[in-house]
């Protein structure tokens, strides 16, 4: 809407801008035959025919249409005019002509000189052209070279940069070369380490092994010494709970006993559990309590004991008289 | 690699190394000295053969000693004697014991003895006591007196072999003191005061009356007697001499004159009396006759007794609406405490000798039995199944307890063995017995 609504201080401008444009176009209007006769190579010899003012005439008059009789008298004092006048133009005309030749030399003159200028022109512009070639040649060549030396250059610093990428690899390969090396020693360090390590291992597993084997026999050993002692035990136990209901079969507690009152007898025994003898080792201080233990201990006719080894364990032994309750 | 090996070493091992190392231990206390203990024994009653004792007098005995022994110890319950009928043989010597005869018997003890004449009159008689097991001798007495004394020595040998045998004085010398009453035909009564022994026999009456006798009570030195006597038709305390008959009447109060009891010194009775309205507790010095009023209660307070140490008494109140045992301490503030709770009644208190335990007459279902109440548990026990119990009485050793009980009407004494729960009557005679009191040790 206000869009296309112009803007007063615009319209000055446009106007300018518009008669600028016409006088543009009038100027490219009428200048367009000019110039572009210019640029149309004119040849160097012209061959012009004459054409004169009768011949145009008779050529008109052959083309125009029979006159009437007044217009014949008139035509008539016309043609008499017309000559006359026509003489005169044809002195004019040949004084034009005479003109126009100059007019025409001078033109060719001058056309020749233009030529030559333009020749000339043409030359200058050529060299010029030429120049500028040279000069574009020169600047390309310099451009060239500087591209030339830019990618020297930058070639050189490819090549540098690839030598020292080069140099890096080398040394990154050196590097790497001299890791490995580094790492195969350490690898080798290490396996020999290992080696020896694994050595040792072998030889601490060994002696553990042998020790433990040692160990394991002994506690063998003595795992069946504790078998035959557990079996022993058991056996022990069994006697000792023979020998225990024996006694307290044979027991007779003797009656207002003090509590805590306790009496030890010591039991010597042969291997046929035959009594050797009973002797108090520790009294109750109670006599009758001393003698009922003494009498079961006495009581039995023959101990329960083991045969063999085990019986070594009832050869002597203690009989603890402690009544609980 | 020392570190290493040091490391590994302790690594692997320590399993094997603990497990020799604890076997090395668990086998170390079996090298110590076997010792069977033996916690327990049986009650049973000790099985002694008690030979006939070898008259070698010449003469024909009114005892048999080895019988009187026998009894003796078979009513204690302790003792389990042999019939003489099973005997092998009839050793009165050592050189005649065969000692295997005697285990094959299944003895533990062998008695044998002789009597021998010691004088005119007179009679020796030793005693040997043997172990069966152990072929040990374990007693050899020699005692003599008198033919009258011969039941008396036998008592003096059954002491002996009770004392060896269960570390126990025996109270087979010990006497009893009761009361009887005869009833004449013509319906009067005669009551008798007695003392006879332990076992009931050779009885001798100390006083007689037709009025009634009550409550015997022995001094400490069992040789008075100090008892209630309604001789006067009012009853009194009146103490005596057992061996001269010497009496003393010590109360004679208004009312009730009841109960006495000796003080564990001697020197005092306690009593009841109800001079001063209704019956009280009183102590009375035997010396100088002072009373010492105990209790002060609307209620009957009666039937004192001393504990062994002679610093509480215990007696029957019915302050509880019905007859309850208290206590009362001599020595301190002379609070009156209860003691029985279980039944409503319970009577007639005696402690034991060592003071732990108390008798009493228990009312249980209508039944008057013999209790015991252990005095620091408060635990009560019903000993005897007799129904009309009376007057409990226990032995000097606290092996047995003395009461009166009922047996077809007459009243008849039992004996209870306190540890084995043995019961026996006395012989009975004729008449009513009651009111037992068991001596002190003779001296």
């Amino acid at each position: 809407m206000s869009k296309f609504k112009l803007d007063p201080s615009y319209r000055k401008p446009i106007v300018y801008a518009v008669l600028v444009h016409l006088g543009f176009i009038g100027l490219l209007t009428f200048s367009w035959p000019f110039t572009s006769e210019r640029p149309a190579a004119m040849p160097r010899h012209v061959n012009a025919v004459m054409v004169t003012e009768d011949m145009l005439k008779e050529m008109m008059a052959q083309q125009e249409p029979r006159p009437d009789p007044a217009e014949l008298q008139r035509q008539r004092d016309e043609e008499r005019r017309r000559q006359e006048q026509a003489r005169k133009e044809e002195q004019a005309r040949k004084e034009e002509q005479a003109r126009k030749e100059e007019q025409r030399r001078q033109e060719q003159e001058r056309l020749r000189i233009a030529e030559q200028k333009k020749r000339e022109e043409q030359k200058r512009r050529e060299e010029e052209k030429k120049k500028e070639q040279a000069r574009k040649l020169a600047e390309q060549k310099k451009l060239e070279e500087q591209k030339r030396q830019e990618e020297q250059r930058k070639r050189e610093e490819q090549r540098k940069q690839e030598e020292r990428r080069k140099q890096e690899e080398q040394r990154k390969l050196e590097e790497a070369r001299k890791k490995e090396q580094e790492r195969k020693a350490r690898e080798e360090r290490e396996r020999k380490l290992a080696e020896e390590a694994r050595l040792a291992e072998e030889r601490l597993a060994q002696e553990a092994a042998e020790a433990e084997r040692r160990l394991r026999e002994a506690y063998e050993q003595e795992q069946a010494a504790r078998r035959n002692q557990q079996l022993e035990a058991s056996e022990q136990a069994r006697y000792v709970g023979l020998i225990q209901s024996a006694i307290e079969r044979r027991w007779i507690e003797p009656p207002n006993v003090a509590p805590g009152t306790q009496a030890t007898l010591r039991i010597r025994l042969l291997p046929t559990g035959e009594l050797v003898s009973v002797e108090l080792v520790r009294s109750s201080g109670n006599a009758a309590f001393d003698r009922s233990a003494l009498s079961a201990a006495s009581a039995v006719n023959r101990y329960p004991v083991p045969q063999g080894s085990l019986f070594e364990r009832f050869r002597v032994f203690e009989l603890h008289f402690n009544p609980k309750g | 690699m020392i570190d290493c090996k040091g490391f590994r070493m302790v690594h692997i091992k320590p399993i094997w190394l603990l497990m020799v190392f604890l076997g090395v231990l668990a086998t170390m206390p079996a090298r110590a000295e076997l010792v069977i203990e033996i916690t327990q024994g049986s009650r049973e009653a000790i099985p002694v053969a008690i030979v006939p004792f070898a008259n070698r007098t010449g003469n024909a005995l009114p005892e048999d000693i080895a019988k009187i022994v026998s009894d003796d110890l078979q009513r204690t319950g302790q003792f389990n004697p042999l019939d003489q009928r099973r005997m092998l043989s009839l050793p009165s010597s050592s050189t005649e014991v065969f000692f295997r005869d005697w285990r094959m018997l299944g003895q533990r003890y062998l008695l044998i003895g002789s009597i021998d004449p010691a004088g005119p009159g007179r009679y020796q008689v030793r005693a040997e006591l043997y172990d069966v097991n152990t072929s040990e001798r374990i007693l050899g007495e020699v005692v003599a007196g008198s033919e009258k004394s011969l039941r008396d020595l036998a008592h003096l040998i059954s002491d002996l072999v009770y004392e060896a045998l269960t570390g126990v004085k025996g109270v087979f010398s010990t006497k009893i003191a009761y009361v009887t009453l005869h009833r004449g035909a013509n319906g009067a009564s005669r009551y008798q005061l007695e003392v006879a022994d332990a076992d009931g026999r050779n009885a001798n009456v100390i006083l007689t009356s037709d009025q009634p006798i009550m409550s015997p009570s022995w001094s400490p030195d069992a040789r008075q007697l100090a008892y209630v006597s309604f001789e006067g038709k009012r009853p009194a305390i009146y103490i005596q001499e057992i061996a001269s008959g010497r009496r003393t009447k010590l109360t004679n109060f208004r009312g009730l004159n009841s109960a006495p009891t000796w003080s564990p010194d001697g020197r005092s009775l306690a009593m009841a009396l109800s001079k001063d309205g209704n019956a009280e507790i009183y102590i009375m010095d035997i010396q100088t006759k002072k009373l010492e009023r105990i209790t002060n209660h609307w209620a009957i307070d009666t039937e004192p007794a001393w504990s062994p140490d002679g610093r509480t008494l215990v007696f029957t109140s019915d302050r509880g609406g019905g007859p309850q045992i208290y206590k009362v301490d001599l020595a301190g503030s002379r609070k009156e405490t209860r003691l029985t709770f279980e039944g409503n009644y319970n009577s007639r208190p005696r402690f034991s000798p060592d003071g732990k335990k108390l008798y009493f007459v228990h009312q249980r279902a209508g039944a008057f039995r013999m209790a015991s109440m252990d005095l620091q548990s408060g635990e009560l026990s019903i000993l005897s199944d007799t129904s009309l119990d009376e007057s409990p009485s226990v032995a000097p050793n606290g092996s047995m307890l003395i009461y009166g009980t009922s047996k077809g009407g007459q009243g008849v004494l039992a004996v209870i063995a306190v540890e084995t729960g043995a019961k026996f009557l006395l012989p009975s005679r004729q008449g009513e017995v009651r009111e037992p009191a068991w001596s002190p040790f003779l001296k």
